[in-house]
């Protein structure tokens, strides 16, 4: 082969090479390129339910009966507990929780309702106390609750003549740590004696009021529970110079919110002694100073009053409402930064009067299950606070069922029988609602806590 | 006297060699003889029909058939000599004694009654006058030894007539010597059989004498070359030899020599890799196996020897052969010239010393933290197992160190980490570090010599290795913190410089092969690249040089095969093999560019969505892949210069880089999260790198310019590569490098403290994810580690029962159910949950809050505490520990014992012996240079 030929042949074999090289780039750059994705893999599931859970607040309790132990804490009067499954016939678990703090105490009952099987076992059960006790006498009702990791509790006063109590309890498996830190005329604190206060499962805690907020006569409680759930409750009694002047239990309101609800609150007499007013709402706005409208609202429809307040932050307001035709009202605070509150009404100041806190209900657009203490005059209150009208059906369970046509903005009472359990279902709208009791020295209230949804399924990325 | 010859002719065909053709040869031979023998035997060992038809035609006689493969000694044993006989002659069909050769050899036997055999000098048919054999001795250690083999015939040998033995061909027998030892030892397989019927007869006080005047011609005496005659060979020597140190031990010391059979035949094993004589490994153990077995023949063998035995061992130690001699024998072989001169390599002088410490320099200068850091984290990088016993397990089948119940074939990657780990056997995790910061400088070691395959130029050696240093790939992989891709880049230059002579040197193909598994191993995508070169290679050695060397280039796959059958054979089964490319590591989120605006820039060597490339991009705008081009217009331009072959050969490397990368930028294979993973193009585009690389360097040595304008241009290629590299090589100035301080492990420290030296301690983890859903896996031990990922989890195609299982517990325990959920979590041996940090999402937030206060209130779980890593909490009751079943582990110890065998037999095949360092010398050290020298 000749050097000639050799280097033609070079020419060639590499001209070529380059040329492929060049194609293939080009090629490169305008085929399309496989594409293959792996998908993460999910799996949806529906969680099992859980079990129902509820505490009720107990014994009604008696302070410094004992001459020689003026701290002790003995039981007055063990409420009347009504309770009912809501679904199915099994009836639920009902066990009792430890009172740690009272002498012999019986303590509050709980009842567990174990889901069977795929479908949650829900429950009801609410309790009511009559004393006529010479330290201690009035109507007290209220609902057992789930426990919850943080509980606003607006009532109760550290004043002279108050021997209020914080109720704590923990119906849960595993020891819970709570803080309890209050809203007073000084702004939030943090009492050290509502600090870091461990209730081992299954048990029941007091903290006097006085502890916490000596003198301070309108405080706001904030409840905030780690490690497991409670149930906060505020037993609140008077006594006027030697008279005792009511009682009652006061469960969890609505949690800071722009608008507040107290569906049914009762005026019972106008009469205002010595400069104490017979009506009044308590008000906070725990972050920031807020602006807010105080309205109430005959139930059944009717003129309302309204007024205009300015709110410190931190700072709880008394708002002493005008002088209103006795009656059932509902109370509704619109306010621009999240506030929470409270109505205070007495029935007299007479011995053998008694007063009531009502609180904020919770909506509810779910049906939800309501037991009705024994007591007088039993109402279930149901406020619609949309802009239209809704139907809800309210039935008592395992009986009869009607509709009660709830228009836009009112509330419409709706008389119910004392010792039984209903379910009320709002259909498409929401609605909040209460039960009060309206009686001769015999005043209280508590809200329907809103029904609980099956959880939604969770999506999990398995790796 | 005239002596009365029983004359014993074997015929042993041999395949290629006429056998009769050989038989009429030596009958004319022994019917010419000067001293006729008085008898002659033919005996037929498996001869074909034509053979077997002369030897009865012959007119001698006695013909006796023995079956085929039956060995010249036991053929020889089996026929007693005449009664009349005086002596016995053993000859084969393929040797021609002179006429007067059997008339010297009685004439030795008759000087002395003591001489009982005399030895003819066995020369080569072909030449008469180089010497087959003339003698045959032993060493101390009874090794034997041919004197004169392959010698020319100068009389050297003449004067000395006694001899320890001697060849059985050829040599004259008396009579009752042959007698009394019961002929030569059937067990002998044609090697040893004289030498040992020779030392027999000197035990019982006789001689053997050297006839040099006696002259026995052997036809086709020229060693066989194929493997497979040399294994025979291998094989026949071994175990002859085995047989006489039995038969010859003292008593006391044969259970002590038996013993020893097979753990000898190991280390011998090891000798002959280390010796790159991989194909004699197996005759080592088949001749073992046969003398540990030959019980009753070693018996017999013993039997007749005491019998003969009349003088010790004492007056044969002058007879053999010292080391001295030996090594003497060998210089003489090795002596061979050659007329090539290496040059020097000129590492020092070239200047790539120089290199390599400036790039040190740099790479300090550039990751300056890196050096106090204990471990590497951010990207793909995670701490490494705390301690070289946790490596290796992550490394083995079994259990997997991350998910549910997933057990299986570790990643080989695990391997290549564990023994990066195990160079800092006290912290493993700083290996790491110190990893990244010699990367650039070995990277820069490593282009030189790689270089040193493609042109002598010392400048050019330099400006590769810095091109090389500075890939835009590598500073990516840097830059991202993926260690498969800084791996990828290290390894890739050693692999071009030893395969490129893998054909013509065992040490190239070992470490080849080596490099090619740890290369795989880091990048699986490469993986079918890798095969087409292999199969070019492959063909190119089978045609080029007729298959010589083709073992060498099988190997080279061997290990990697090796590493990943367990993986592949489980991917093949569940039939997602695509799953194979996935990248081993740590999975590391990300999206895929939409459409193909990219392509440009990754046939130029950019990794698009790293985290330099975009740097990049915003400092000198969106041309900035004209920095790369001076390179690739040079190697395009390749083929057209005088090594046009080597420049195709490195452009297709350049091409199947390219294309591997375009064809894996699509592909995402894991998952993360509610994410995915996509495939690191880094490591195809290194590989692309090398060939554009190589092609460019061919361009420049080969043009034919003046020197300043070569100069000129690698300035010119090289200095726009420093452009290129800058934001990257300041990315810990700019922010824009993902590399943080550790951490030293990913759970927390209570965790980490428990399962630092106890890989049954099991840790839920979950995470809410921005829409709230949950990711949720198991890791076991004190940290997720690098070399505890899996691909097998990350790249599954489809949820096994046991992911189902794992997110019915995750759900339950973050919803709180009314279930026994804890009790399943420590049947399965999880001791620890922790809730990680929520994206800062409501979603997420509520989530976590929903999850953690579930796990609050769960009875059976104690909250450890709020650790920075996440909240933490214990199952506080009985936890079963995680079993490993007898059957896995079982099969974990015979998959590695089987890689560990194969990777240790490539190390010992790449140790470098002496005769192959000279070997080497005496070929260019440039790959595919045809100027005056020869390519193979």
């Amino acid at each position: 082969m000749t050097a000639r030929r050799r280097r033609s042949i070079r020419w060639i074999a590499g001209g070529a090479v380059v040329a492929a090289t060049l194609a293939l780039g080009y090629a490169g750059l305008t085929l399309p390129r496989p594409t293959a994705t792996a998908t993460a893999e999910a799996v949806s599931i529906d969680p099992e339910p859980s079990a129902t859970v509820l505490a009720c607040t107990g014994p009604v309790l008696a302070v410094g009966r004992d001459a020689a132990n003026a701290a002790l804490v003995t039981d007055a009067l063990a409420p009347t507990v009504t309770a009912a499954p809501v679904d199915g016939d099994v009836p639920a678990t009902e066990l009792s929780l430890r009172a740690v703090d009272v002498a012999e105490g019986a303590g509050p009952a709980s009842f567990v309702g174990v889901p069977d099987g795929a479908s949650m076992r829900r429950i009801a059960a609410a309790q009511s106390a009559q004393l006529n006790d010479p330290d201690l006498a009035g109507f007290a009702a209220s609902s057992c609750v789930s426990p919850q990791m943080e509980t606003w509790l607006v009532a109760g006063s550290g004043a002279t003549g108050s021997a209020d109590l914080v109720l704590l309890a923990n119906p849960g498996e595993v020891a819970a740590t709570v803080d309890l830190s209050a809203y007073t005329a000084d702004g939030q604190i943090a009492p050290s004696s509502g600090a870091a206060l461990v209730l081992a499962p299954g048990s029941q805690q007091l903290v006097p009021v006085a502890s916490l907020v000596a003198n301070e006569a309108n405080p706001v409680f904030r409840v905030v529970a780690t490690g497991a759930p409670v149930v906060a409750a505020v037993q609140s009694s008077l006594v006027r110079t030697l008279d005792a002047a009511g009682l009652d239990v006061v469960t969890a309101g609505d949690e800071p919110s722009l608008r507040q609800v107290i569906p049914s609150v009762t005026i019972a007499t106008t009469t205002i002694e010595g400069g104490e007013p017979a009506a009044s709402v308590r008000l906070v706005a725990p972050d920031e100073d807020a602006t807010a409208l105080v309205t109430a609202t005959p139930v059944g429809g009717g003129q309302p009053v309204s007024q205009e307040v300015a709110l410190t932050a931190g700072v709880p307001l008394q708002l002493v409402l005008p002088a209103l035709a006795p009656g059932a009202y509902t109370v509704q605070v619109d306010a621009d930064v999240p506030v929470v509150a409270a109505a205070w009404t007495t029935t007299g100041f007479a011995p053998g009067d008694d007063f009531g806190w009502s609180v904020a209900a919770r909506e509810t657009s779910l049906p939800t299950a309501v037991a009705v203490a024994d007591g007088p005059a039993a109402t279930l209150t149901l406020n619609n606070a949309s802009a239209s009208p809704v139907d809800v059906t309210v039935s008592v369970v395992g009986g009869d069922s009607r509709t009660v046509s709830v228009p836009a903005g009112t509330s419409v009472a709706v008389p119910v029988v004392s010792g039984s359990v209903y379910t009320i279902d709002p259909g498409a709208g929401t609605v909040r609602a209460s039960v009060s009791y309206d009686g001769a020295g015999a005043l209280a209230s508590y809200p329907v806590a809103p029904g609980v949804a099956d959880t939604d399924p969770v999506l999990v990325y398995p790796h | 006297m005239p002596a009365r010859v029983h004359a014993l002719v074997v015929v042993r065909p041999e395949p290629g060699a006429p056998s009769d053709l050989h038989l009429r040869r030596a009958l004319d031979a022994l019917a010419a003889q000067t001293v006729a023998p008085t008898a002659v035997t033919i005996v037929l060992c498996g001869a074909d029909a034509a053979t077997a038809l002369l030897a009865r035609e012959s007119g001698h006689a006695d013909v006796v058939t023995r079956p085929a493969h039956t060995g010249i000694a036991a053929a020889a044993h089996d026929v007693a000599p005449n009664s009349g006989a005086d002596a016995v002659w053993v000859l084969t069909q393929s040797a021609v004694p002179d006429p007067d050769a059997l008339e010297r050899l009685v004439a030795a036997l008759e000087t002395s009654e003591a001489v009982a055999i005399a030895a003819p000098k066995l020369v080569r048919w072909e030449d008469p006058r180089r010497m087959v054999s003339f003698g045959q001795t032993m060493t101390r250690f009874g090794r034997s030894v041919a004197l004169a083999t392959g010698e020319f015939d100068q009389g050297q040998h003449d004067g000395g007539e006694d001899a320890m033995s001697a060849d059985l061909r050829g040599a004259l027998v008396r009579a009752d010597t042959w007698r009394s030892l019961r002929g030569p030892d059937p067990a002998l397989t044609g090697v040893d059989d004289g030498l040992d019927l020779g030392v027999r007869a000197r035990l019982g006080a006789r001689r053997v004498v050297l006839v040099a005047s006696a002259r026995v011609a052997l036809a086709g005496t020229e060693p066989a070359k194929e493997l497979s005659a040399q294994m025979r060979r291998a094989h026949r020597e071994r175990s002859d030899q085995l047989h006489r140190r039995l038969v010859y031990a003292p008593l006391l010391a044969l259970p002590l020599h038996w013993l020893s059979v097979l753990p000898l035949a190991l280390w011998r094993s090891i000798v002959q890799l280390v010796a790159k004589r991989p194909g004699l490994v197996l005759p080592e153990w088949s001749a073992a196996g046969v003398a540990f077995a030959r019980v009753g023949a070693t018996l017999r063998a013993r039997r007749v020897l005491s019998a003969a035995k009349r003088t010790g061992w004492g007056p044969l130690a002058t007879l053999r052969v010292g080391r001295r001699q030996i090594r003497q024998r060998l210089d003489i072989s090795d002596a061979v010239g050659s007329d090539y001169e290496r040059p020097e390599l000129r590492f020092f002088s070239g200047g790539g010393a120089w290199l390599v410490l400036g790039l040190l320099v740099v790479s300090v200068v550039a990751f300056p933290a890196l050096l106090s850091w204990p471990a590497l984290g951010g990207g793909a990088l995670a701490p490494l197992s705390q301690t070289v016993a946790g490596l290796w397990h992550d490394a083995s089948y079994g259990a997997r160190s991350l998910g549910w119940g997933a057990t299986g074939p570790a990643d080989p990657f695990s391997a290549v980490i564990a023994l990066l780990g195990t160079l800092s056997p006290a912290a493993p995790s700083r290996a790491l570090v110190v990893l990244w910061v010699l990367a650039l400088p070995l990277a820069g070691l490593g282009g030189w010599f790689a270089a040193t395959r493609v042109t002598e130029r010392a400048g050019l050696r330099a400006a590769a290795a810095l091109a090389w240093a500075l890939s835009p790939a590598f500073l990516a992989a840097l830059v991202d913190g993926r260690p498969t891709g800084v791996l990828v880049h290290l390894l890739l230059p050693w692999l071009l410089f030893s395969a490129l002579v893998a054909h013509r040197a065992w040490t190239g193909a070992a470490v080849a092969s080596l490099a090619l598994a740890a290369i795989v191993a880091c990048a699986p995508s490469t993986g079918p690249a890798f095969a087409v070169l292999w199969v070019a290679g492959a063909l190119t050695v089978a045609i080029r040089w007729r298959g010589a060397g083709l073992a060498r280039i099988v190997w080279i796959i061997v290990p990697t095969l090796v590493l990943f059958a367990p993986l592949i054979w489980l991917r093949l089964r569940e039939g997602n093999p695509l799953a194979l490319l996935a990248d081993p590591g740590v999975p590391v989120a990300g999206t895929h560019q939409a459409g193909g605006s990219d392509a440009l820039a990754i046939m130029l060597g950019f990794v698009p969505d790293a985290s330099a490339t975009t740097a990049l991009a915003e400092t000198i705008g969106p041309w900035f892949w004209l920095t790369t081009v001076p390179l690739a217009a040079a190697a395009v331009l390749a083929p057209l210069t005088r090594r046009y072959v080597a420049a195709s050969v490195a452009l297709s490397i350049a091409v199947l880089g390219a294309a591997t990368a375009l064809f894996v930028s699509g592909l995402s294979l894991m998952s993360v999260g509610e994410g995915v993973s996509p495939v690191w193009i880094g490591c195809a585009l290194s590989l692309a790198w090398m060939g554009l690389l190589g092609a460019a360097l061919i361009t420049a040595d080969g043009v034919p310019v003046p020197t300043w304008v070569r100069s000129l241009a690698a300035v010119v290629a090289v200095g726009a590569l420093v452009v290129a590299a800058s934001p990257a090589l300041t990315s810990t100035f700019t922010g824009t490098n993902v590399l943080t301080n550790g951490p030293t492990t990913t759970l927390p420290a209570y965790v980490a403290a428990e399962g630092a030296y106890d890989a049954s301690v099991g840790t839920l983890v979950l995470t809410p994810l921005a829409d709230g859903s949950v990711s949720a896996t198991v890791v076991w031990g004190g940290s997720e580690t690098l070399g505890g990922q899996s691909t097998l989890t990350a790249a599954r195609h489809a949820l096994t029962d046991a992911d189902i299982e794992l997110a019915h517990v995750s759900v339950e325990l973050t919803t709180g159910a009314a279930t026994d959920v804890v009790r399943r979590a420590a049947d399965q041996g999880i001791g620890f949950v922790l809730l990680r940090g929520a994206a800062d999402t409501p979603a997420a937030r509520a989530t976590s809050a929903m999850a953690g206060s579930a796990m609050d209130q769960r009875q059976g779980l104690d909250r450890v505490g709020d650790t920075g890593r996440g909240v933490l909490w214990r199952i506080s009751g009985e936890v079963t520990a995680r079993e490993t079943d007898r059957a896995t582990s079982a099969l974990a110890s015979t998959l590695g014992g089987a890689q560990i065998l194969v990777v240790l037999a490539s190390l010992m095949l790449a140790l470098p012996t002496r005769a192959e360092r000279t070997r080497a010398r005496r070929k260019p050290r440039v790959v595919g240079d045809t100027r005056g020298q020869v390519t193979a």
